[in-house]
C-alpha cells in the first residue's frame, strides 16, 4: 500500500514510512488532571529512542497512550504511517511488570503469547527458542517462571513481546531493578534488534546508559516536553557546559551561605553539595576563575576533584 | 487457533490448581447429597431425653411411643431439671431435644382435660425449635388418635347405656299410657315426648365422631405439576445455586489471575484477542458447568427424582446458565482490584442467590419488594429453562422466548465485560 492510501489516517498529510512512530500534539487527562500536554516526537525505523523523566513525569502514561491502553484526549499517533489499529502486528509491547503466567512453563507461555501477539505458532516457537538461547534461558524452557531470578524474568518478558518479530518494540522501564550484567545483556539485545532495523522505544531512569546506547531522547517534565533530540543537541542547548567539582579542607556553615550568595549574584548554579563537597554548573570557564578567585580571597583551601563536560545524568540534575 | 490456545491455557491453569479442581468436583457432590437427604426428613437421627413425671398409664405409653419414633436414641431423665441440663450442658453428644410429661398427664386425659407437654430444645441452633415441634407433632399423631379412639369408645359406652335406659323408660310409658287419667294426659304426653327426644339426642351423641371435633377439615397437598415430583423440580434450583457459587467464584478468580499477571494488558496492547479470550472463558467454564451438572444430577436420579428430558434443550439450558454466571464472574473479576475483593463479591452474589433461590425458604413468603428483586436476577429464568428441559420435555422451539430473554441477558453481560476490559488504564 502506498503512503497516499495511508493519508486518510494521517489527516491527508503524507507521513514517511521510515518513521516508525509519530506523536502529534498528544495530550491525555484523567479526572480533570492533565498527565500529558502537547507531546510531539518522531521515532525513526532502526533507532533506540529513550523517554526520560523523573518519577511521575508521565513516561508510563505516554507509553500507555501510544499502545492504546489509555485514550489520548487530543492529538494523533501514527505507527509506520498508519492508524495504530492497522499496525498492531508490527508493534511489540513489554510491560513494566511481569506479564507471563507463573503457572505455565516458559514454553507454554511462548505458545500462549504467540496467539496473543498474532504470530504463527511454529515461527513464534522458533523465535522464542532463539531468544531464550540468546538470553541464556533455554535450559529453563520446561520450568515454571517462578524459579527464575528477577533479571531472567525481565528477559522472558522481552522474549514474549518479540515473538511476532515486531518492527517497533515499546518497553516500559525494562531495566528497573536489574544489575549491571542483566542491563548490559538487554542493551546488547536492543542494539542487535536496532541493527536489524527494529525501532526501540523505552523509558528509563538510567541516563548514562541511555546516552551510550540511544540515538535520541525525549525528556518529559510534568507531562510536557522538556527536551527532545540527540544527546549532543540537548546538552548543546543546556545553559551549562562544564561541571566543576571541588572538596574543601574545611567548610563552615557561614562560609557556605556566603558562597551561595556569591553564586546567586554571579548566576552560577550549585547543583550538588554534600558535607565538604560542592559541584558547580558552569556556562564557561571564566566562571571557574571567578569561583577560584572568591575562594582564594576568603582564604579557603580546597582540592579540585573534576572539571568535565556534563553527562545526561548531570543535565537532568540541573535541568529537570 | 487463538481460541484453542486460550482454552488450552484455561485447562492447564485449572488442572494445576488442585484446590480449585477439588471445589468444583466436591461441592456439587456434597450439596446434592445433603440436599437429597434433607428431603427424606426423619426423626430417627435425633436423640431425645424424656422425663416422665406421670404416675398413670398414659405417661408411660406416650414415652414408649416417642422412644419408638425417635429410634433407640432416647434417654429417660428423672426430673425436668435433669432433662434440661442433659441438653444445655451437652452431657450426651448429639442430644438436642428434651420432653417433659407432666404429673397428672394420665388423669387429665382420663378426665378429658388436655395436658401440656414441655419440649426443651437447644435454641442456640436456629430452626431447631420449628423442626423439633413439627417432629413431635408428627410422632404424636398416632398416640393422639389412640386417645381419641379410647374417648370415643368411652362416650359410646356411656351414651349406649343411657339410650338403653331411655328405651326401657319409653316402653314403660307405652304400657302406662292406657291407665293415665284424662286430667293428667297432657302432662303425660309432654313427658313421653321429652323422653323420646332425649333418646334421639343420645342416639345422635352415640354416633358422634370425636375425630371430627379435633380435625373437622382435612387437607391434602397436591402438586399441580406431576404430583409428587418435588425432587425433580428442586434439582433445577439446586443446580442454579451451585452454578452461581462455583462459576462466579472460579471465573472471577481466573480473570483476576490474568489481570494480576498483566495478560489482559498484553492482549489489549495486541488489540485483537479480547473476543476469543472472553469466548474461551465462556466455553471453558460452561464445561465446568457440565462437570457440576452431571454428578449432582446422578445423585438426584438415584434418589428417585423423576425427569423427562429433552436433551437438546437441556444442553442449551446448561450452556446458557453457565455462560451467564461465567460472564457475571468475569465482570466481578474485571471490576475487582485484587483477589480478596473478587472473592468477597463472588461470595456475596452466591449467598444472595442462595437465600433468594427458594431452596431453603420460599421467596413467595417474603415481602413484595424482595420478590420484585428476585425477578431482576437471571435465576428465575434459568430455573424455568431447566425445569422445562428436564421435567416437561420441552423443545427448544417451545422455549424460544425464555432462550431469547436469556440471550439478551447474556449479550448485556458480554457488553459490560468488554467495557470493563477496555477501560482506560491510567
Amino acid at each position: 500500500m502506498s503512503d497516499s492510501v495511508f493519508g486518510i489516517f494521517t489527516g491527508g498529510k503524507s507521513i514517511g514510512r521510515n518513521k516508525a512512530l509519530v506523536a502529534k500534539n498528544v495530550s491525555n487527562s484523567y479526572n480533570k488532571k492533565k498527565f500529558l500536554e502537547n507531546i510531539n516526537f518522531v521515532v525513526y525505523q532502526g533507532e533506540i529512542f529513550s523517554i526520560i523523566g523523573l518519577s511521575g513525569s508521565g513516561k508510563s502514561s505516554l507509553i500507555k497512550v501510544i499502545i492504546g491502553l489509555c485514550p489520548k484526549t487530543s492529538g494523533k499517533i501514527f505507527l509506520f504511517g498508519r492508524h495504530p489499529f492497522f499496525s498492531k502486528k508490527m508493534v511489540g509491547y513489554c510491560h513494566q511488570e511481569d506479564s507471563f503466567l507463573p503457572n505455565l512453563t516458559l514454553m507454554e507461555n511462548i505458545e500462549l503469547f504467540s496467539s496473543i501477539t498474532g504470530a504463527k505458532k511454529k515461527s513464534a516457537i522458533k523465535i522464542g527458542m532463539d531468544f531464550l538461547k540468546k538470553f541464556r534461558l533455554e535450559k529453563h524452557k520446561d520450568d515454571y517462571p517462578f524459579i527464575l531470578s528477577g533479571g531472567q524474568r525481565r528477559r522472558l518478558n522481552i522474549v514474549l513481546s518479540c515473538l511476532h518479530s515486531p518492527k517497533l518494540l515499546i518497553l516500559d522501564e525494562p531495566f528497573a531493578g536489574l544489575d549491571y550484567y542483566n542491563r548490559r545483556l538487554l542493551w546488547d539485545f536492543f542494539t542487535d534488534l536496532k541493527n536489524r532495523g527494529v525501532s526501540i522505544v523505552l523509558t528509563t531512569h538510567l541516563l548514562n546508559e541511555a546516552q551510550d546506547y540511544s540515538s535520541r531522547v525525549f525528556i518529559l517534565k510534568n507531562g510536557k516536553k522538556f527536551a527532545y533530540g540527540t544527546f549532543s543537541d540537548i546538552l548543546g542547548k543546556a545553559r551549562f557546559n562544564h561541571l566543576y567539582h571541588i572538596r574543601f579542607n574545611h567548610l563552615s556553615k557561614s562560609f557556605f551561605e556566603k558562597m551561595k550568595s556569591f553564586c546567586d549574584f554571579k548566576k552560577i548554579r550549585i547543583i550538588y553539595s554534600y558535607k565538604r563537597e560542592i559541584q558547580f554548573a558552569l556556562e564557561n570557564l571564566s566562571e571557574k576563575s571567578r569561583i577560584d578567585e572568591f575562594l582564594k580571597k576568603n582564604g579557603q583551601s580546597y582540592d579540585e576533584l573534576a572539571l568535565a563536560e556534563p553527562t545526561l545524568d548531570e543535565f537532568m540534575l540541573v535541568s529537570v | 487457533m487463538k481460541l484453542f490456545e486460550f482454552l488450552k491455557k484455561e485447562f492447564l491453569l485449572f488442572k494445576r490448581n488442585k484446590k480449585q479442581v477439588g471445589i468444583v468436583v466436591a461441592l456439587p457432590l456434597f450439596f446434592a447429597m445433603i440436599y437429597t437427604l434433607m428431603f427424606s426428613f426423619s426423626s430417627v437421627n435425633v436423640s431425645i431425653s424424656i422425663c416422665n413425671l406421670d404416675a398413670g398409664e398414659y405417661g408411660e405409653v406416650f414415652a414408649n411411643h416417642l422412644a419408638e419414633n425417635f429410634d433407640s436414641k432416647y434417654y429417660f431423665a428423672d426430673s425436668s431439671e435433669e432433662c434440661f441440663e442433659l441438653i444445655r450442658d451437652d452431657l450426651i453428644t448429639g442430644l438436642i431435644l428434651g420432653l417433659r410429661i407432666p404429673a397428672g398427664f394420665s388423669s387429665n386425659l382420663n378426665s378429658q382435660k388436655a395436658p401440656t407437654i414441655d419440649l426443651f430444645f437447644d435454641n442456640s441452633k436456629p430452626n431447631l425449635g420449628f423442626f423439633a415441634q413439627s417432629m413431635i407433632i408428627n410422632s404424636m399423631s398416632s398416640f393422639n388418635h389412640g386417645v381419641i379412639l379410647s374417648a370415643q369408645e368411652n362416650l359410646r359406652q356411656n351414651t349406649g347405656d343411657i339410650r338403653r335406659d331411655l328405651e326401657s323408660t319409653v316402653n314403660i310409658l307405652d304400657l302406662m299410657e292406657p291407665t293415665i287419667p284424662l286430667s293428667t294426659k297432657a302432662y303425660f304426653d309432654l313427658l313421653y315426648s321429652n323422653v323420646n327426644s332425649y333418646k334421639d339426642s343420645i342416639s345422635a351423641l352415640n354416633e358422634f365422631n370425636l375425630e371430627f371435633i379435633v380435625t373437622p377439615v382435612n387437607t391434602r397437598l397436591l402438586g399441580i405439576f406431576q404430583g409428587e415430583n418435588n425432587k425433580g423440580f428442586s434439582f433445577s434450583v439446586l443446580y442454579i445455586v451451585l452454578s452461581v457459587l462455583v462459576l462466579v467464584l472460579v471465573s472471577s478468580m481466573s480473570i483476576i489471575y490474568d489481570k494480576k499477571n498483566n495478560l489482559v494488558v498484553a492482549m489489549r496492547a495486541a488489540k485483537n484477542n479480547l473476543f476469543f479470550y472472553l469466548l474461551s472463558k465462556i466455553l471453558f467454564f460452561s464445561a465446568i458447568g457440565f462437570i457440576i451438572f452431571i454428578p449432582s444430577f446422578l445423585i438426584f436420579l438415584m434418589d428417585n427424582a423423576f425427569f423427562s428430558i429433552n436433551y437438546f434443550s437441556l444442553i442449551a439450558g446448561v450452556l446458557l446458565t453457565s455462560a451467564t454466571w461465567t460472564l457475571i464472574g468475569c465482570a466481578v473479576g474485571l471490576s475487582s482490584k485484587d483477589e480478596s475483593g473478587g472473592v468477597m463479591v463472588s461470595i456475596f452474589i452466591g449467598f444472595l442467590v442462595l437465600l433468594l433461590s427458594g431452596l431453603f425458604y420460599p421467596v413467595e413468603f417474603l415481602p413484595k419488594i424482595i420478590k420484585y428483586f428476585t425477578m431482576i436476577l437471571p435465576t428465575s429464568l434459568h430455573v424455568s429453562l431447566l425445569n422445562n428441559a428436564l421435567i416437561f420435555n420441552a423443545s427448544f422451539a417451545e422455549m424460544s422466548l425464555i432462550f431469547s430473554n436469556g440471550l439478551i441477558y447474556l449479550g448485556a453481560l458480554a457488553v459490560l465485560c468488554f467495557y470493563l476490559m477496555l477501560k482506560p488504564v491510567q
